[in-house]
């Protein structure tokens, strides 16, 4: 009975400690990012290929390359739909160049993107734009 | 009864002191002597050593490198810690003044210390840098000189250079040091001298100089391990420079052993730097008065 | 205080200056590891633009980081434990008198003067013979235990008064209780310190990894950094964020206990 008020008091005072706080702090942001990360790691890229006057471009060939720190791969690819749009799945990687070429059109340029962690789930913010010939 | 007990409390202490001991025993008394016995063979994998006696030592006196990392060392040693010392009494003097935000002053001052030295041996090495460095950028802003001065890469910036970093690093260590000192002295003597009529200049001369004296010793000493032990830095920033104008003994020991794989001689160089350390901290201690410049310390 | 020539404004200014020097080039790491930029192509620019975390997201896949850290943090942790282990033990055991105090204590003040840089090639020939050459335990082995953290310990066990053992003692205590339950419990300064001091030791140790761990996945952290720089020596962005990982944890233990960190440094070189 006389035993509670006082385990409670340190329990706070351990709860109030700086280090104790900030350890506490940084496990739980470890906890939380690991989390987003499981939410969104089914490792798919996607966006749609478009011409200039804004409508999808069916079967173009849409290429993705990783980039690294030193390694150049060669790049994968993939076509799009009807629609125009395209997905590469299963992949692992952070930081990568993707464009899209067809026949009777120009080649796009090399876009640049970084994600946040390996096999971030990623939409194309814009999509990417073919000029005809 | 009391024997047994005895025995029981004497073992019991013994037992205490065994890890730290044995501890110390392999890897600080047992290398001195292994030091002393690989340097008089010559090392070979796979096949056992030769004895060498001396003909270690005298190729090491022989060596214009040895020689060039010992005055290297000197160098640091002298360059590095005496500036870092004078400016950091200077430092401590004005921190020890009640002065608003002195702590904050103080902690930022300290802080380049105890970060790992490989991470400011990268980051100086960039700010060093001839063509994209910070400093040749504001030395080209300000006009004093048309292209980047190449510090690292030249024969006689390299060494200033390193020991510019070096200075930047410890300073603040060395203020926090005077600064521990400089709080002990009883104000009753300064007040003293104001009685006397004495002058700012007198005071800090006869007053607070003599007092810091255990300080300053403090710094001395670890100004010179720090000088004999500088291997992240140098390694990082120029790995004994351009053409070993800033090797110092530890590197150019780490090369021997286990770049070119001359265990022999490069255990002859450990003891020759070893013994210089301590005859220049011997010295250090002579100069500061004996008894590592103690003055009367509440211990 | 007594007041000296020189005004307290010109004081200030002296001393914003030099706090500029000390800040400018770690505020520069930070910025560039924000931003990477090139100083050849951009004039600088104060306040980083366009930051972005993805140099730390680089870093973090180029070099195992993840495995590194925990290579790093484990030889830190066990460093840090058998430090105040075994110098608690000591600094109890010096306490007393026995035949050969007076030895023993001689013959630890000058293991303080030999310093580690001097005994290199026999401690990796010692490790090597023990067979723990990249190991956490190799990592870790020489610095178990350091003579300025006995004295230390000493002096902070030396203050507690001889009544309260005497009367521990009667009860019938034995010696490791004793230890744990009344010397450590009223020596919290010097246990923060033979925290500090190991674990900051033991987190930039660079020259022991480097001698002993060959293997790629046993590095630790500043080794790790060494062998990213000269690798990738162009990339200013990465580089820079690895620097500021590396030193992250340093950075942080000083802002959260600056009085305790300063005052643990600096009785690492008084009491020496």
């Amino acid at each position: 009975m006389n035993a509670f008020p006082q385990t409670s008091r340190r329990l706070i005072q351990v709860l109030t400690n700086r280090y104790v706080i900030t350890v506490l702090l940084i496990v739980l942001t470890i906890f939380i990012w690991k989390l987003h990360v499981q939410a969104n790691d089914n490792g798919y890229i996607r966006g749609t290929v478009v011409d200039e006057n804004g409508s999808g471009v069916a079967g173009a060939t849409v290429l993705l390359q990783e980039r690294d720190l030193v390694i150049v791969e060669a790049p994968t690819s993939t076509r799009t739909d009807e629609n125009g749009r395209f997905i590469f799945e299963e992949m692992s990687l952070v930081s990568f160049f993707i464009w899209a070429e067809k026949d009777g059109y120009i080649t796009a340029q090399k876009s640049p993107y970084h994600l946040y962690f390996k096999e971030q789930n990623f939409t194309l913010p814009e999509p990417i734009t073919l000029g005809r010939e | 009864m009391v024997g047994t007990k005895r025995h029981r409390e004497l073992f019991g202490t013994y037992l205490l002191l065994l890890p730290s001991f044995l501890i110390f025993f392999l890897y600080r008394i047992i290398p001195l002597g292994w030091n002393l016995l690989l340097s008089f063979q010559k090392w070979q994998f796979n096949r056992p050593n030769l004895w060498q006696g001396l003909k270690n030592y005298i190729a090491m006196f022989q060596d214009g490198v040895f020689w060039q990392s010992f005055y290297n060392t000197i160098l640091y040693f002298l360059g590095g810690s005496l500036i870092s010392i004078i400016l950091a009494i200077g430092i401590a003097l004005l921190v020890n003044r009640p002065i608003r935000g002195r702590n904050v002053y103080r902690s930022i001052i300290f802080m380049p210390y105890p970060l790992t030295a490989i991470a400011i041996a990268i980051i100086w090495r960039w700010l060093y840098n001839e063509k994209v460095g910070l400093i040749n950028y504001i030395l080209r802003m300000l006009g004093i000189v048309d292209q980047g001065v190449p510090f690292l890469q030249s024969f006689g910036w390299a060494l200033p250079s390193v020991i510019f970093t070096s200075i930047w690093q410890i300073v603040g260590y060395f203020m926090i040091i005077i600064l521990t000192g400089l709080q002990s002295i009883p104000d009753v003597l300064y007040e003293a001298g104001i009685v006397d009529g004495v002058s700012p200049s007198q005071k800090f001369a006869y007053i607070t100089l003599p007092l810091i004296r255990s300080s300053i010793f403090i710094c001395f000493v670890v100004g010179i391990i720090n000088s004999f032990t500088m291997f992240d830095i140098i390694y990082t920033m120029t790995n004994g420079g351009p053409g070993n104008s800033t090797e110092i003994l530890v590197t150019y020991i780490y090369k021997n052993a286990f770049t070119f794989s001359r265990m022999g001689y490069a255990s002859a160089i450990t003891l020759a730097m070893f013994i210089f350390l301590l005859l220049l901290t011997w010295l250090a201690n002579k100069l500061s008065g004996g008894e590592a410049g103690a003055v009367h310390y509440y211990g | 205080m007594v007041s000296r020539r020189t005004p307290k404004i010109v004081a200030h200014f002296i001393l914003f200056l030099i706090s500029l020097i000390m800040i400018v080039p770690l505020y520069w790491v930070f910025k560039t590891s924000l931003t990477g930029e090139n100083l050849l192509l951009y004039p600088p620019s104060l306040i980083p633009k366009n930051p972005s975390i993805f140099y730390f997201v680089d870093v973090y896949y180029a070099i195992p980081f993840a495995r590194f850290f925990f290579n790093s943090a484990v030889v830190s942790a066990v460093v840090v434990l058998f430090n105040i282990v075994f110098n608690s033990m000591a600094a109890f055991a010096l306490r007393r008198e026995f035949p050969g105090k007076k030895l023993i204590i001689l013959i630890y003040l000058s293991c303080m003067m030999i310093p580690f840089h001097a005994t290199i090639i026999p401690a990796f020939l010692l490790t090597k013979s023990f067979g723990l050459l990249n190991s956490h335990f190799g990592l870790a082995f020489p610095l178990l235990s350091t003579i300025i953290c006995i004295f230390i310990f000493k002096g902070s066990f030396d203050a507690i008064p001889t009544s309260l053992i005497d009367a521990a003692r009667i009860d019938g205590m034995r010696n490791w209780k004793m230890i744990y339950k009344i010397f450590l419990p009223l020596s919290k300064p010097a246990i923060a310190t033979n925290v500090i001091l190991p674990f900051i030791w033991s987190w930039n140790n660079f020259l022991w990894p480097l001698i002993i761990i060959q293997k790629q996945e046993m590095q630790t952290l500043p080794l790790g950094l060494s062998r990213f720089n000269s690798l990738y020596e162009q990339a200013t962005g990465p580089l820079y964020a690895y620097c500021l990982m590396v030193v992250a944890p340093i950075l942080l233990i000083f802002f959260l206990s600056q009085k305790n960190f300063i005052s643990s440094l600096i009785s690492g070189a008084v009491k020496g």
